[in-house]
């Protein structure tokens, strides 16, 4: 029996290779065409580093098309680099791309990182799984981005895995709609919808099973075994800003913790400053973040970020029953009135 | 050389709990740490060295060589994810405090006496690296008295993963250099001790074991070359006649175009040792700074000197593969890999170091898909990998 089921378990994982492998070639194609047609000057996506990680990759020639990949280690969100100034112009420049004014957004930020007086910037093709979509969607809400200027890929997703193959703690809960990123909001989608054992529905945000259950654990706790836990979290953290800078939503042009006069918060790791560091930028983020777990994953020393996001998260969809990242024309209620808006805090 | 039983060091390290620091790998959630121990805890948290044999799918011949004990299969990462440096170089260090009656120094810690054990040939060397800049012309107090008062027990490495290159930069899975005490695992329960300085021969004085033989010396030796070919990768550094050559190459903004401009590399690294001067409130301190954040060039009237990702990930290659072998007659890199291991996009530093010469004369990287650079040396995962027909 057992090992019937083992052959079962070997027998999907390679079915669901090959699907990758030929959503890859159909990717490779699709990548080789935009390009050909001058549809976009760069697409980003996966490749692979000589030393045989998965890495993002940035093609902006037709010959390069062919290196880029689809697997189960592509963990990164690629959105990421849509707000990255020397990403967007270093492409632009040489592409003979049109020229576009200083403006808001990426461009501006163009003519910042690159120091020129102009900003030049091409179009940009980005690959996405489900859930770094959502964050594109937040992206698109605040207006950083140009979106007629990108094309937005989007690869059904069986979920995927850290170097060791099991699975993401936030693959497991993702519901059929994040992992197959709906049509009307990607330009294309390349590869056949994924059936995975569901995750908890998100379409309804009123739906409020335990969805949180992690959080709910912590919250269970009394104020100083909250306090301890965390502390003990914060006391690893090396403020090497990794969870900042490989945030998608973290595009601020000077964040404040960068700020020298005044410095609000110290450089210096300590438990103290590294408290006031991950509270600070989880309030940033509170009606925001859209879990994509990248902050958790790129900690070099495990501190659980999800887990502070996650409780912004909760608090902000029980008080005004709102999931960031659904909806690009959605404004997160923490920078819109509305006469609704609970009060109770007021007494 | 002395055959030391587990129970030896475990007796040892009891011993040295009561009077002094001792610092050792830590299982904590799945990762091992450099951290000092917890007097009340015992030896508890200490994570033994699990494996007698070299781990990994790379690695030809695993298990062909087992000694008497059977082969493990830790659990975790064998290599911690921090340097050792953070106990000689503190991440945090007050120096000053401004005080009514006027500036204060800190008093520099006392030495203590500190037993630091299970540290990788590449972690060891790290050290001496360190020692090149904080114990040179200028003598860093605290650096000193922390190098001075801790014994290195090193741990021969049995495990280098697919992103150790140190055999490529005159180091090696069973290499001494900074250690005082060299052990090398005979299966679970024995170790093969040598030592390296005075301090290591006295400690060793002290610890009952018998002479090794002919026979112990042999398997050492198979496990050395085992560990030593289960190193794949190796960093071939352009001479400094290239390396200036191509500082101004396209390639720059090429190869750090992913570059999420974090600190993971040097906060993890070994060697790294930049530091930023700070203020808190009263307090004046030392803390680590990185090259890849654009604070680290910002000036007090806000000009920033290094304002582009490109600049600042050169920096880092340069700063180790240029002018600290200028400065200092060796390069600023042990090949223990934590770079690229632990970089959040995988930033492969022997790629691009690599690339140097070649790529960088056309100002684009080597990379998997594109055509390969001369030099590049073979791959442990290499095969594995999807060759894709790229022509670029």
């Amino acid at each position: 029996m057992k090992e019937s089921a083992l052959k079962n378990a070997e027998a999907a994982v390679q079915k669901a290779a090959a699907a990758l492998q030929k959503t890859a070639a159909a990717l490779q194609e699709t990548a080789t065409d935009l390009l050909a047609q001058k549809a976009v000057d760069l697409v980003i996506g996966y490749g692979r580093s000589s030393g045989g990680d998965v890495v993002p990759l940035f093609v902006g020639r037709v010959e390069e098309a062919q290196a880029l990949e689809w697997n189960q280690h592509c963990t990164y969100n690629l959105v990421r680099y849509l707000t990255d100034p020397e990403v967007i112009g270093s492409f632009g420049s040489n592409r003979g791309a049109k020229k576009i004014k200083s403006g808001a957004g990426m461009e501006e930020a163009t003519a910042k990182g690159a120091g020129k007086a102009e900003a030049v910037a091409g179009k940009v093709a980005v690959v996405v799984k489900g859930c770094d979509l959502k964050s594109l969607m937040v992206l698109q809400s605040e207006n950083q981005l140009r979106r007629e200027r990108l094309t937005v890929i989007g690869l059904p997703c069986p979920g995927v895995t850290d170097e060791a193959g099991r699975v993401l703690a936030k693959c497991e809960s993702c519901p059929p709609e994040v992992y197959n990123p709906r049509k009307e909001l990607c330009d294309l989608i390349i590869g056949e919808p994924v059936q995975r054992p569901a995750g908890e529905p998100l379409s309804n945000p009123d739906n409020q099973d335990s969805t949180y259950r992690d959080v709910e654990r912590i919250d269970a706790l009394n104020p100083a075994e909250r306090r301890e836990l965390w502390d003990n979290y914060f006391a690893r953290c090396l403020r090497c800003y990794a969870c900042r800078n490989v945030c998608p939503l973290c595009y601020c042009k000077e964040c404040v913790f960068d700020q020298h006069d005044p410095r609000w918060v110290s450089p210096a790791a300590a438990v103290a400053s590294n408290r006031s560091f991950h509270l600070i930028r989880a309030y940033h983020l509170a009606g925001r973040c859209v879990d994509c777990g990248e902050c958790e994953r790129a900690c070099p020393v495990g501190i659980p970020l999800r887990r502070i996001n996650r409780k912004a998260a909760k608090v902000v969809e029980e008080s005004f029953h709102f999931r960031a990242g659904l909806d690009p024309e959605a404004k997160s209620p923490l920078v819109v009135f509305a006469n609704e808006d609970p009060e109770e805090f007021i007494e | 050389m002395r055959i030391l039983e587990r129970k030896t060091l475990t007796d040892l390290l009891k011993s040295r709990l009561a009077d002094s620091q001792i610092i050792a790998p830590v299982e904590v959630e799945g990762r091992l740490y450099f951290q000092q121990l917890d007097p009340r805890k015992g030896l508890a948290d200490l994570a033994w060295p699990a494996a007698d044999q070299p781990s990994g799918d790379s690695a030809p011949g695993a298990g062909s060589e087992s000694s008497d004990s059977p082969n493990v299969t830790p659990a975790v990462d064998p290599l911690t994810v921090n340097s050792i440096k953070e106990f000689f170089f503190p991440r945090r260090q007050e120096l000053y405090e401004q005080t009514p009656e006027g500036i204060i120094p800190r008093p520099v810690a006392a030495e203590k006496k500190t037993l630091l054990i299970f540290a990788r040939p590449c972690d060891a060397r790290g050290l001496t690296i360190l020692d090149r800049v904080f114990l040179g012309e200028v003598q860093d107090e605290s650096y000193r008295r922390a190098r001075q008062g801790t014994t290195v027990v090193g741990l021969h490495c049995l495990q280098p993963d697919r992103h150790c290159f140190c055999t490529s930069l005159g180091g090696g899975p069973f290499e001494t250099e900074g250690m005082d005490l060299a052990l090398a695992p005979l299966g679970g329960e024995r170790f093969l001790a040598q030592a390296v300085t005075e301090k290591g021969e006295a400690l060793l004085a002290s610890l009952a074991g018998k002479q090794a033989g002919e026979a112990e010396r042999e398997i050492t030796e198979k496990l050395r070359k085992v560990a030593e070919a289960a190193i794949k990768r190796s960093i071939q550094v352009p001479d400094p006649q290239t390396m200036a050559k191509h500082f101004d190459s396209p390639y720059w903004g090429e190869v750090s175009r992913a570059c999420l401009t974090c600190g993971i590399c040097s906060y993890l690294c070994p060697t790294c040792h930049c530091f930023d001067i700070v203020d808190e409130g009263y307090l004046r301190l030392r803390c680590w700074d990185t090259c890849s954040s654009d604070t680290f060039t910002r000036t007090a009237a806000g000009e920033d000197h290094r304002k582009q990702k490109r600049s600042r990930y050169r920096q880092r290659i340069y700063h180790k593969f240029s002018y600290f072998n200028e400065n200092f007659d060796t390069h600023s890199c042990v090949g223990c890999g934590r770079c690229t291991r632990h970089c959040p996009v995988k930033i492969d530093i022997v790629e691009i170091v690599n690339g140097i010469g070649e790529a960088a004369a056309v100002g684009r990287p080597a990379m998997a898909g594109r055509p390969e650079a001369a030099g590049r040396p073979a791959t442990g995962t290499g095969a594995k990998r999807r060759r894709s027909g790229g022509k670029g």
